[in-house]
Parts: structure tokens; C-alpha cells; sequence
């Protein structure tokens, strides 16, 4: 059985991840790059330092195992199975889906500044479901609240004058009720 | 002491501003994730910065598309004079055909906030089902009718299927072929407006033999917004068929799928997957395929007893079709 094929991540402060391509090509941003022939002596990463780096791998690593084990059980599944353990696979495949919204949730559950350096991160890297995942989260620190409680989350100061406020809640009294 | 604990409390959690920190573009992604309007209207609430992104990235325009995506058949949005008022910025006047940058960001704020308007003037009828009442304003005209104006589409609007003692109902002309569709067409008492279902009764002809019941095999309903607006000479009176009963008087923006109906003389519910934004206040329910002969004649028909009363619908904007039909302007009222 051929090793995966394997790609090397350069952080912008030159650390560097040896990674799976099926990992890594969750990124856009890297698929393209490997697309375009540009991984030779490893793909730089100039705006991913190490720490956020080495977390958004957590999260591909995980993803990617997941899909690979998912396609591996219902292929295994198809081709009656060379390892014997198809039903093992089959449950662990289904696991997976449970599994991975834990993960998702778990994975997120860190402080604001993390997270923010995540989610542009995901940005860049244009991983698609991490960047609507962290999304997610920050939007989950505005809902239900009044703008004053969003200002005191996110340390924001009030630059509106009395009045200017009044006009805005009154064009949207509706919202504020 | 509590003031001491708040204060220790939020110099702990007190956190960055994120609009700063992640740039106006992923700052945009975050704000999309927003589903509820009234986040996104106390969002803009916060601060300068804050409610320039929101206003920018035409967030309420694509959340309302999003959440009714029959909207985007709107090609201008405004707010009339009289609601415009009553908020001290509201602004209505036209495009003065001014180049002005700071006239177009004016606009570009101005629909905004209609979007914002107009998704929630959309969304709390949805929240509030107790709203819902019925629906039609007057008749604009049926495929075919037997006897007008005796079993004419008007009897459809009365309840009960009995008036004066008599029987009341609206009768198809009878046909052949049993494929002959029928349709009953009306105009509703709102421009824009959600219907969550429909509901028919077909007649049992209790005079004839066996009392036949004169169902359809399937009811399709439409929604549409007539062309030109419908005046009160097109509309179906004791002396008048209805003139506007061509499918070129209208463009059609909803069509429902075709649902079975049984042939018994109840109250049938035809509900839709969702509640359907009526853009335009015309309804057509066509009725596919007949099942019963008429003894006398040996002719399929198919006989309704009055139904109308008890569609259910929530009104909201009124709703201008200007002379050509690629501008269909929402007004906010």
C-alpha cells in the first residue's frame, strides 16, 4: 500500500508541518498552490504563524481522516472488506458524524483572541467549513444581544452622540423591542 | 461591591473589537452569519464602524434574499413618504440623477435599511400565526362557468353552500375529455402577502342521482402580479365574466406543485411546504383533470361550494407594478 503523498507547510515564522495533501488540500489556497507546481521545497505560509498554523492542521487532520474513513467504510463495505473488520469500520464511519460536530464544537471553545487569529486564518487558507465555523462562533457573541451588551463583549466604545443614537434605534424600533 | 465584581468581571472578559481586528472583509463573513434581522439591525447599532460594514456589504439585502428569495424579483425598494416620516432620517425622494458619491452612499444606506424593514415586515407575520386571516378581495374571472351568473365563481367567496335557501356553488362548463383543466382566478386583499395553504370544498350534487360529487383529480395553485393594474371593470360583477383571464395578463411567481384532491364533499387543506410570499396579490387554482359525468348529459364537470373565506394569509406591504414590468417597486406602507 502506497504512503499518502505528504506536503510540507512553512509558517510565517518558519516553522515547519509535514502534512497529509489530503489535509492540506482542504485548503483552497494550497490546492491551488500544489495545482500550480509551487510546492517545491515546501509551501510558505506568510501570513500563518505556527500556533494558529499548527491548530488549523488539528482541525484538516481530523476532517480529512474523517471523509477518508467514510469513503474507506462504504468502499470497504462495497468490496467486502480486505481487512476483515468491515463491521468495526462501518460503525466507526458512522460515528464520525457525532464525533465530528463534538470536535467542531470542542475545537472552538477557546479564547477570542484564538479564535480571531483562526478565523483569519481560514480566511486566507480559504478552508471553507472552519472559516463558517469560527464565523459562527463570533456571530454567536452578538445574537440576542442589545448593542451596549455587544459593546461591553467586545470592548467597543459607543462613538455615536445621543441624538444619532435615538435616530438609528427609531429607524429600527422594531429591532430593539 | 457588585459594581466591583462587574467591573473585575469585564476587565477579564472585555474583548477586541473584532470588526478592527479581522478587517472589513472577514468581518463581513461574520456578520452574514447572523440569521436573525434584528441582530443584524442592533449589529449596526453599535458603533460608527460597525454599522458602515453593515450597511456596505448589502447584509439586510442578502439576508432577505436569503430568507425569500421570491424577493429578488423586486428591482427597487422604498419607503413611503408616510412611514418615511415617521423616522426622522427616512428619506424618499427620487434619484435625482445627481452623480454625488455621497448621493449614491445615501441611497445605498436608504435601501438598506428598507431591506431591513421590509425582512422583518416579512418575518414577524411568520412568528405570530395568530395574524393570519382571510384573503380575497374580489374575483377576476373562472376558465369556463356553466351558468353565469348563477353558478358563478362569485358564490365561491360566500360561506356556506347554501344562499336563500338555495344552492350555491360555481359549475365548469362540462367537457368531453376529462384532461380539460379548469382554473378560478382572484385578486387578494394585499399586493404582498403569505399564504401557508389553500383550502377547497368540492360539491355533491344533492338534487341529482346518487349525488355525484364533482371533484378534480389534482389542484395547482399560482401566484402572480398582474401586468398592468387590474381595474374595476376587469373584475368579475353580476354582468361581468371577467375579462382578465388570459395567463399573458400576468406574471406568475409562484406555481405550486399539483396536489391530489379526494372526491368527497369536505373541506380539503392543500398546504404549502412553506408559506409562500405572494408577490402581486393574484391567485389562479387550476383544477387538473375531472372525474365526474353529469347524468343528463353525459359531460364532466367540476361543481366547488364556497371556499374562499377561509384562506389563510398575513398582509404586509403594499406593492407598485410601474408601467413596465422589469420595475416592480415594494412600498413600504
Amino acid at each position: 500500500m502506497a504512503s499518502p503523498a505528504m506536503v510540507t507547510l512553512i509558517s510565517s515564522d518558519d516553522a515547519r508541518f509535514e502534512v497529509t495533501e489530503a489535509a492540506a488540500t482542504m485548503s483552497q489556497t494550497i490546492r491551488h498552490m500544489i495545482e500550480d507546481g509551487c510546492t517545491d521545497g515546501g509551501i510558505p505560509l506568510p501570513n500563518v504563524p505556527a500556533r494558529t498554523l499548527a491548530k488549523v492542521l488539528e482541525y484538516c487532520n481530523k476532517h480529512a481522516a474523517a471523509t477518508a474513513a467514510e469513503s474507506s467504510a462504504a468502499g470497504g463495505a462495497a468490496a467486502g472488506s480486505d481487512s476483515g473488520s468491515s463491521s468495526s469500520a462501518d460503525s466507526a464511519g458512522k460515528d464520525d458524524g457525532v464525533d465530528l460536530a463534538s470536535f467542531d464544537k470542542a475545537f472552538v471553545e477557546v479564547d477570542t483572541d484564538t479564535l480571531y487569529d483562526l478565523l483569519l486564518a481560514a480566511n486566507y487558507l480559504d478552508v471553507k467549513t472552519l472559516l463558517d465555523l469560527c464565523c459562527q462562533k463570533v456571530a454567536d457573541m452578538i445574537r440576542g444581544k442589545t448593542p451596549e451588551q455587544i459593546r461591553q463583549t467586545f470592548g467597543i466604545k459607543n462613538d455615536f452622540s445621543p441624538e444619532e443614537e435615538e435616530k438609528i434605534r427609531k429607524e429600527n424600533q422594531w429591532a430593539f423591542e | 461591591m457588585d459594581m466591583v465584581v462587574d467591573e473585575e468581571r469585564h476587565a477579564a472578559t472585555a474583548g477586541v473589537d473584532f470588526v478592527e481586528r479581522l478587517g472589513p472583509d472577514a468581518s463581513a463573513t461574520v456578520f452574514a452569519a447572523l440569521r436573525d434581522p434584528a441582530d443584524l439591525a442592533r449589529a449596526a447599532a453599535v458603533s460608527r464602524s460597525w454599522r458602515t460594514l453593515v450597511m456596505a456589504v448589502h447584509l439586510s439585502k442578502i439576508l432577505c434574499l436569503r430568507l425569500f428569495p421570491e424577493v429578488s424579483i423586486f428591482t427597487r425598494i422604498e419607503q413611503s413618504a408616510t412611514s418615511a416620516s415617521s423616522s426622522s432620517n427616512g428619506v424618499n425622494e427620487e434619484d435625482a440623477g445627481s452623480t454625488a458619491t455621497a448621493t449614491a452612499w445615501e441611497n445605498h444606506k436608504r435601501e438598506q435599511r428598507v431591506y431591513m424593514r421590509l425582512v422583518h415586515a416579512l418575518l414577524s407575520p411568520l412568528l405570530s400565526p395568530h395574524t393570519w386571516q382571510g384573503c380575497i378581495a374580489a374575483c377576476i374571472g373562472a376558465s369556463s362557468t356553466d351558468n353565469f351568473p348563477e353558478e358563478g365563481i362569485q358564490n365561491t367567496l360566500v360561506p356556506g353552500d347554501h344562499m336563500d335557501d338555495m344552492e350555491s356553488y360555481w359549475s365548469s362548463g362540462g367537457q368531453e375529455d376529462p384532461g380539460v383543466p379548469e382554473f378560478l382566478m382572484y385578486k387578494l386583499c394585499s399586493d404582498l402577502c403569505f399564504i401557508d395553504e389553500i383550502r377547497i370544498q368540492p360539491f355533491r350534487a344533492y338534487e341529482q342521482p346518487d349525488h355525484p360529487i364533482y371533484s378534480a383529480r389534482y389542484v395547482r395553485v399560482k401566484f402572480g402580479c398582474p401586468k398592468s393594474p387590474l381595474r374595476l371593470e376587469d373584475l368579475v360583477s353580476e354582468d361581468n365574466e371577467g375579462q382578465l383571464t388570459a395567463d399573458d395578463n400576468y406574471m406568475w411567481t409562484y406555481t405550486s406543485s399539483e396536489f391530489p384532491m379526494l372526491q368527497e364533499n369536505v373541506l380539503q387543506s392543500f398546504k404549502f411546504p412553506r408559506p409562500v410570499l405572494c408577490i402581486g396579490g393574484v391567485v389562479k387554482v387550476e383544477f387538473l383533470g375531472r372525474i365526474q359525468k353529469q347524468v343528463y348529459d353525459d359531460l364532466y364537470y367540476i361543481w366547488l361550494v364556497p371556499f374562499c373565506a377561509v384562506w389563510p394569509m398575513s398582509k404586509c406591504w403594499e406593492l407598485r407594478c410601474r408601467k413596465n414590468w422589469g420595475q416592480l417597486l415594494a412600498r413600504m406602507v
